[in-house]
């Protein structure tokens, strides 16, 4: 592999190496059914829904210019342009952790890499919880206010972005940083240094070379965050006090609060305006995807100094403990008595007591809802496989489309990714309504994650190089094979998306209450008393995707950055 | 987990096989969280272990509303116990609700509330009842005041959960009730449909402006801030476990909170205090237990079974509720010297008037972030975390109340 110096020799001639093309391959017929279910899927559940939204905001023409002349909803929308700079702020962190720590040894690398992920399994709902314990009011309680020694409204107006900023920091700057930290790793060093010794300015290196072999990464990690920020949801509903967020709430939010007032009309004009605005700040991600994110191995790195190495122990030790501070306030607070537990915080420590544990697990609503979404999490992981797979497979390996053709396939890809459910809800609603909820879900829940693990999995699979025999009808399985860990990626995505969801469970399924963070968003009514109970609850419900994290780590790791086996 | 993977396979189909074979559970959905929920539950299981039928409870928590609205009508639950009587006479929810048939007489004040204009059908009945009328005070510190233009909290006296939206409207209803009853009769009268137009006379305007003088005088701009991140329990511990308050209006369920936090016999109360030579203020507010089409006869069955009167002596799961206060009933007084009085009001008092953000429906409705909540959420901001004059914040709150009650 010589990708590294890919920019050196941009003027050679390229020579295909490849297997030659003709008279192998799948039939066109077979290509396409290859790509049935994924299209369908996508098809039925998204873009149908979607363009019937459309036409029923066109279908009142009083509609559209309600919607853009109601002040809350604008406010609404507004919040969701403050979501997109804390997306921004996400990616910063994210390059920044990634830069501190660029050079240290691999032991070091290792640490963070497992620390700063961990936060981005746990559910929105769950952190909302456990930022809203950490940042309460009353010094007594809040573990913000009692540094402080006195109280602050954190919560309220004005400082609750600081709080929820925070928050999703905390949540989703690992994954930034995992990206930038491998693809720092892997800076065309070569060449860098060869602009060093021609005497290229340091401004002109950073934007000729560095620039470019960061755009891929940063256009994933901004993608990912930004999917978060838009359908923000539960993060809101659990972690702001009710008086609070109507200032903070996206437009998700709103529609959903308000999409009786509206009428069908202006709701569905609503959700369409949303989508819109989502496409337009995903758009930039596509700037950097364009040239695909691609890996080179890593170049024979300079082993780091050991004394650099070890001065960056105690900043890594800070960033852990800040890090991992959250996880065990959620911990303690489950592990405390009930009442103690709503009238001091956790740092008061006795009295100890599992009680909170028992009442969980005896509670047969919660220990219900725990086998529905694990059965539920498990099929459409399924689902999602069996879909994604053979598309990405004939996406990849040119059977139907020509490589070109991959920008228009990534663009469909990438907007239905980051299309927020409101989008189509309410059509989908409508449909499903006749058959029952519990079914369908599955294959909604499939639908959703399905452009996101087709991206994932055509970026492997182009890398799986062709068997040295001619293909033959078992390629499929032999590329599956050597792209297992972006399988397993996906396979942890769908999972860990389906485990976490609270929006589409409560636009689309929303009485029957059985998926787990529903049952969780019960005790939001009376937040602080309920504390311990619900962090019970909470911890129940984070070890599981934890547990699958650690389980697949390894696997996800290359998953993420390489995809394929070796 | 130590299951073997042989074990688990068994399991699956064992757990489907036992779900297919029993009934299909009567699915009931509630409002309540925490140790309501408990006691609710309490009260059903006495019902499947006499009738053998399975009951799922599911608590929607505020936003109740939007599951009995939903488009599936499948996927609406059986019966459903609610807190907002408005939701009850919803274009979109009332044909989704069976009428109760047979059970007991419900008292005159109470079953013409369930009782639409012009039609002798109940669509429910009253499983819980609460007195909105309260102040609580730690015992033997503080006095009534006079009245309500005398009543003047200093600064950190007064604790208000106002995270909570329904606080700040039972607040905003008592002030109406005891400044303008006209107003509150006139929007929703006894008998015949009422008249949003209400709305529109300056006597709104006149509460809203004592209401929002009375917390400007109780709250400097911190505390301000605070209060709007406190919820109805927070403001309960800050006077009776952290005693950084004084006085909190709650309802007669504050009780159980106050003795689980602060202890047994530490609390006291006095009425919401009237307006001139008024009556002082009544508001009563309630969860009404209805039957869904889609949950058939049994459902009714059900209804008619949670809500029947206990004969006396006779002692089960809900007189327990009754007796450990938190729950009023018309048909039993509680035991609590406490709750005697509130709890006798209900039944007999002539200025009971129902709680009326509760009877709400449309663009006015409650809920976190909309409607009257928002209203008054923002009417307090403005005058304790803001420099508004109340008088200025409260003619802007009246022209978002008549706005929405337009649309």
């Amino acid at each position: 592999m010589s990708e590294q110096n890919a920019f050196l020799f941009e003027v050679a001639p390229h020579h295909d190496a490849r297997v030659p093309v003709a008279g192998q391959g799948l039939s066109r017929w077979r290509a396409a059914l290859y790509l049935l279910l994924a299209v369908l899927l996508s098809a039925g559940v998204i873009l149908a829904p979607l363009l019937v939204t459309v036409v029923i905001s066109l279908s009142r023409p009083g509609a559209w210019p309600e919607v853009l002349s109601d002040g809350q909803a604008w406010q609404a929308v507004g919040n969701t342009l403050i979501w997109w700079v804390l997306v921004v702020v996400v990616c910063a962190v994210g390059l920044g952790l990634a830069w501190l720590v660029r050079n240290a040894g691999s032991a070091l690398g290792l640490v963070m890499r497992v620390i700063l992920v961990l936060p981005a399994v746990v559910s929105p709902l769950t952190t909302g919880a456990i930022f809203r314990l950490l940042f309460d009011t009353s010094r007594e309680r809040g573990m913000a206010a009692a540094l402080l020694g006195r109280d602050v409204a954190f919560l309220g107006p004005g400082w609750i972005w600081l709080v929820l900023g925070v928050a999703f920091v905390w949540q989703y700057a690992g994954v930034a940083f995992l990206v930038f930290h491998e693809a720092l790793a892997r800076l065309p060093s070569s060449l860098l240094r060869m602009a060093r010794a021609f005497g290229v300015g340091r401004r002109r290196r950073l934007w000729s070379v560095v620039l470019p072999a960061l755009a891929g990464p940063a256009a994933l990690a901004y993608l990912f965050a930004l999917v978060a920020a838009a359908r923000v949801f539960d993060l809101v509903l659990m972690g702001v006090p009710g008086s609070t967020q109507a200032l903070v709430e996206g437009g998700g939010l709103y529609w959903w609060r308000h999409n009786d007032d509206l009428g069908d009309a202006g709701a569905a004009a609503l959700a369409v305006l949303m989508s819109l605005l989502v496409a337009g700040l995903a758009s930039p991600a596509l700037l950097g995807l364009r040239g695909r994110v691609s890996w080179a191995d890593p170049a024979p790195a300079a082993r780091p100094r050991p004394g650099r190495s070890r001065r960056l122990w105690p900043l890594a030790g800070a960033v852990a403990v800040v890090w991992l501070l959250p996880f065990a306030a959620l911990l303690l607070t489950s592990l405390r008595e009930p009442a103690a537990a709503a009238r001091t915080g956790w740092w008061n420590g006795e009295p100890w007591t599992l009680s909170s544990y028992a009442e969980a697990l005896s509670d047969s609503a919660f220990t219900g809802a725990l086998g529905t979404t694990l059965l539920r999490a498990v099929a459409v992981v399924c689902v999602v496989l069996l879909a994604a797979v053979p598309a990405a497979y004939v996406l990849a390996h040119e059977h139907l489309l020509p490589r070109r053709a991959w920008r228009p396939v990534l663009l469909v890809s990438v907007a239905l990714a980051a299309l927020p459910p409101q989008a189509f809800a309410v059509p989908l609603q409508r449909w499903l309504s006749p058959v029952g909820a519990a079914l369908p879900l599955i294959i909604v829940h499939a639908a959703l994650v399905i452009p996101l693990a087709v991206l994932v999995l055509h970026n492997a699979f182009v890398r799986v190089p062709a068997p040295m025999l001619a293909r033959d009808r078992y390629e499929l399985f032999h590329v599956v094979r050597e792209a297992r860990p972006a399988v397993v990626l996906a396979g942890v995505l769908a999972f860990v998306l389906v485990w976490n969801d609270a929006v589409v469970g409560l636009l689309l399924n929303w009485p029957s209450g059985d998926h787990l963070p529903l049952i969780l968003l019960e005790q939001a009514r009376h937040f602080m008393s309920a504390a311990s109970q619900l962090a019970a609850q909470a911890v129940i419900a984070t070890a599981v995707p934890v547990l699958v994290l650690a389980l697949t780590a390894r696997r996800l790791y290359r998953g993420l950055t390489r995809g394929v086996r070796r | 987990m130590s299951m073997s993977r042989r074990a688990f396979l068994a399991a699956v189909p064992a757990v489907t096989v036992a779900g297919c074979a029993g009934q299909a559970p009567l699915r009931v959905a509630v409002v309540w969280s925490g140790a309501e929920l408990r006691r609710f539950l309490r009260v059903v299981d006495a019902y499947v272990a006499r009738y053998r039928r399975p009951v799922s409870v599911y608590s929607a928590g505020d936003n109740i509303s939007a599951l009995l609205r939903g488009p599936a009508e499948d996927v609406i639950p059986d019966v459903a116990v609610i807190p907002r009587l408005g939701l009850l006479f919803d274009p979109v929810v009332r044909p989704r609700i069976r009428p109760r048939t047979g059970g007991h007489a419900q008292p005159e004040f109470w079953r013409r509330l369930v009782t639409p204009y012009g039609s002798q059908e109940e669509l429910g009945a009253w499983f819980k009842l609460a007195n909105k009328s309260l102040v609580w005070h730690r015992a033997g510190e503080q006095r009534a005041p006079a009245s309500l233009t005398a009543w003047q909290p200093r600064p950190g006296t007064l604790a208000i959960g106002a995270a909570d939206g329904w606080v700040l409207s039972d607040w905003f209803e008592n002030v109406l009730l005891a400044y303008a009853p006209e107003v509150y009769d006139g929007l929703f009268p006894p008998a015949q449909p009422g008249n949003q137009a209400w709305w529109g006379v300056a006597k709104v305007t006149e509460a809203l402006t004592l209401l929002a003088t009375i917390w400007r005088e109780a709250f400097t701009h911190d505390q301000g801030r605070r209060a709007l991140t406190m919820q109805f329990h927070d403001s309960i511990l800050e006077v009776f476990s952290y005693r950084t308050a004084d006085v909190v209006a709650a309802p007669d369920f504050a009780l159980p909170v106050i003795e689980l936090y602060g202890g047994r016999d530490v609390a006291a109360h006095f009425p919401f205090p009237q307006h001139g030579n008024g009556p002082p203020p009544l508001v009563v507010g309630g969860d009404v237990a209805v039957a869904m089409r889609g949950g058939g006869q049994d459902a009714v069955a059900f209804v008619n079974w949670l809500t029947r009167p206990r004969a006396d002596g006779e002692r089960d799961a809900l007189t327990a509720w009754v007796d450990e206060g938190g729950f009023l009933t018309p048909y039993r007084e509680p035991s609590h010297p406490l709750l005697r009085a509130p709890a006798r009001l209900l039944s007999s008092a002539r200025n009971r008037h129902y709680d009326l953000s509760d009877r709400l429906i449309g663009r006015l409705e409650g809920g976190d972030g909309r409607g009257l909540w928002r209203v008054l959420t923002e009417l307090f901001t403005d005058v304790t975390v803001g420099t508004v004059a109340p008088a200025t914040a409260a003619a802007t709150a009246r022209e978002k109340i008549v706005e929405g009650a337009a649309r």
